[in-house]
């Protein structure tokens, strides 16, 4: 980290936020589309963080913690900029035909889903935190995993709190189409973690 | 699911009229508070009766406390 004097970071924290920088960066950086924003943004958050660490009670994550600071810098960042408009030519992105996979003809299930049991069902105790960011950290995997545009939208949503309509407002998609992109974006995720998940259990 | 805006719902259909593939839908608007109270009973009746459905349900709201416990959404776990 790179602050005043007066404000300089012990070590042993600054080695902690440190290893979480990059994540902030990816995540800023897809929504304000703006290195020098976003570098600004995370590196707020990163001295608020150290400004308020004790707040940080600890039981969650420091990437939880730091996400949650950086949401906040991100939505006034955010309704402070003009309209950015997304455009959905990407090849990459979702069809709705990308999922036809998981259904029959008759679109129920195709297979008999399998449920994920004790690995997201932690009862309180020991293993609970382990286990919690175990999950979190396969869906944090997964979301990595969405295509770009997609990406965004459900970052607005589900990270920044976005309602459907200030998405469209921000981004010149219809709502229709908000909603299109936010159902892909869970089912991907769903089945994103439901492999992995099976991958880790089996 | 269409790429177009959905001008139409579900609400004039049968509880068994209505498929998995739309019940991940209907899941997906419920999670935004944009399912009309009488498609969110017609939902909770399928997954009720659709023992896949029951499951996928069980997973989608695992995935959404996940989601909400990464964002500290929920109080106290700072």
């Amino acid at each position: 980290m790179n602050v005043e004097s007066d404000q300089r970071v012990p070590s042993w924290l600054d080695a902690e936020l440190a290893q979480h920088r990059s994540f902030l960066m990816k995540l800023a950086r897809g929504q304000l589309r703006d290195q020098g924003l976003a570098e600004d943004a995370v590196q707020e958050t990163l001295v608020a963080a150290w400004q308020n660490q004790q707040s940080f009670a600890g039981r969650s994550a420091v990437r939880t913690w730091l996400v949650s600071i950086l949401r906040y810098k991100l939505i006034d960042a955010l309704r402070s900029q003009t309209r950015q408009p997304v455009t959905l030519i990407d090849h990459n992105e979702y069809e709705e035909s990308d999922f036809d996979v998981l259904f029959n003809h008759a679109n129920q299930w195709r297979e008999q889903p399998e449920p994920w049991g004790e690995f997201v069902d932690f009862a309180d105790g020991p293993q609970r935190q382990i286990l919690q960011n175990q999950l979190m950290n396969l869906l944090e995997l997964c979301v990595t995993k969405l295509p770009e545009q997609t990406g965004r939208i459900f970052l607005l949503r589900e990270y920044l709190g976005f309602e459907t309509g200030e998405i469209t407002d921000h981004t010149g998609l219809q709502s229709g189409h908000v909603r299109v992109l936010l159902h892909r974006a869970r089912l991907s995720l769903r089945t994103c973690l439901d492999t992995k998940i099976r991958g880790t259990t089996s | 699911m269409t790429d177009q805006p959905r001008d139409d719902t579900i609400e004039d259909r049968s509880p068994g009229e209505i498929t998995c593939r739309e019940s991940v839908e209907m899941v997906s608007l419920m999670r935004d508070h944009e399912l009309g109270a009488k498609d969110e009973l017609r939902l909770a009746l399928h997954i009720q009766a659709c023992p896949r459905c029951h499951i996928a349900g069980r997973q989608f709201e695992q995935l959404f406390d996940t989601l909400d416990e990464l964002l500290v959404r929920k109080r106290g776990r700072t």
